[in-house]
């Protein structure tokens, strides 16, 4: 027997061959796609759930840092408040707006200059930033009532003095579940 | 020796290999379900720090309503979607003037406890 006789591949070996592949990549595909599948999961419940948790934590940090100062006034309604804060630890005043974008369904942050807010203008001095994706968003304010000597809640608040508390209750999807999410928020300039 | 002497691998061979490649599986799998295992424990750690921080809220402001908080312990389970976990609050005195409170969640039947404590006037 030469070694001439070996000539190439015969049908069936590449055969074999190619089977035995396309059963290798077909396990590899397969590993592949369970890991991309827990991946798309994993992004789609603990992403959305971080990001909103964050965002009511910026809220609250921002609520509790609020001071009264004249020309900025604290303005609340159901889903949307504003009020004066510094833009960062000792920045400049600003007055800071939380709301819900109808349209997108994302939490906006606005900040105005100090100037722009005593103008009065609605647009000098604004940045805005999308924080989170939120089903819902809910404000109430609560006020010490002299007459009753108790602690009451409302759903407007408007004046020069902040409420001594804002309860901010949130609902956003996580992994196609609605998670609600509630917080008392405490003013200690107003206590 | 001619090519018919190649006369391909030996059982043992093929045992040896086959078992070197069944370890690998293994280990890929397991690393699978570390990692799901531990994006559960992730996920139940925020929601109950989550849900701690409310309560602490509540607990702080009803101090506030109150005028102060009262010496005691109370505990309790969450509503709705969160009722997997538990709560419970205790109340000590520190000093003549302040309380101090301590607010503890976790998941039922878990090893895992979330604590917060502060400090809260004395009820008058």
């Amino acid at each position: 027997m030469s070694i001439k006789r070996n000539s190439g591949f015969t049908a069936v070996e590449l055969l074999v061959a190619a089977c035995i592949f396309s059963m290798m990549a077909f396990a590899v595909y397969s590993v592949l796609s369970v890991g991309l599948n827990a991946y798309k999961r994993i992004k789609n419940f603990a992403g959305s759930q971080t990001d909103a948790l964050l965002a009511l934590e910026k809220i609250e940090r921002d609520i509790s840092s609020t001071f009264s100062i004249s020309g900025i006034e604290f303005t609340g309604g159901a889903s949307s408040v504003s009020f004066p804060d510094t833009a960062a630890a000792s920045g400049p005043v600003v007055k800071v707006t939380y709301c819900l974008d109808a349209a997108t369904g994302n939490l906006i942050r606005k900040e105005q200059s100090y100037a722009g807010a005593i103008s009065r203008s609605e647009s000098e001095g604004i940045t805005s930033a999308d924080l989170s994706p939120l089903q819902e968003l809910k404000f109430t304010y609560c006020y010490y009532d002299e007459g009753k000597e108790t602690c009451e809640w409302k759903e407007e608040w408007s004046g020069l003095e902040p409420p001594i508390a804002v309860k901010v209750e949130a609902a956003f999807d996580s992994g196609g579940k609605t998670v609600r999410v509630k917080r008392i928020v405490l003013i200690p300039v107003s206590l | 020796m001619s090519i018919t002497g190649n006369r391909g691998f030996t059982l043992v061979e093929v045992l040896v290999a086959t078992v070197i490649f069944a370890a690998g599986i293994v280990a890929v799998s397991r690393a699978y379900v570390t990692s799901v295992g531990a994006l559960g424990i992730g996920r139940d750690s925020t929601q109950a720090l989550c849900l701690l921080k409310q309560k602490m809220s509540e607990f702080e402001f009803s101090a506030i309503e109150n005028d102060g908080l009262a010496a005691g312990v109370s505990s309790g389970a969450f509503e709705g979607d969160n009722a997997a976990y538990e709560w419970n609050c205790e109340v000590k005195i520190a000093s003549s003037e302040l309380n101090e409170l301590d607010v503890e969640v976790h998941k039922t039947g878990g090893q895992r406890q979330f604590k917060l404590a502060t400090y809260v006037d004395k009820k008058k």
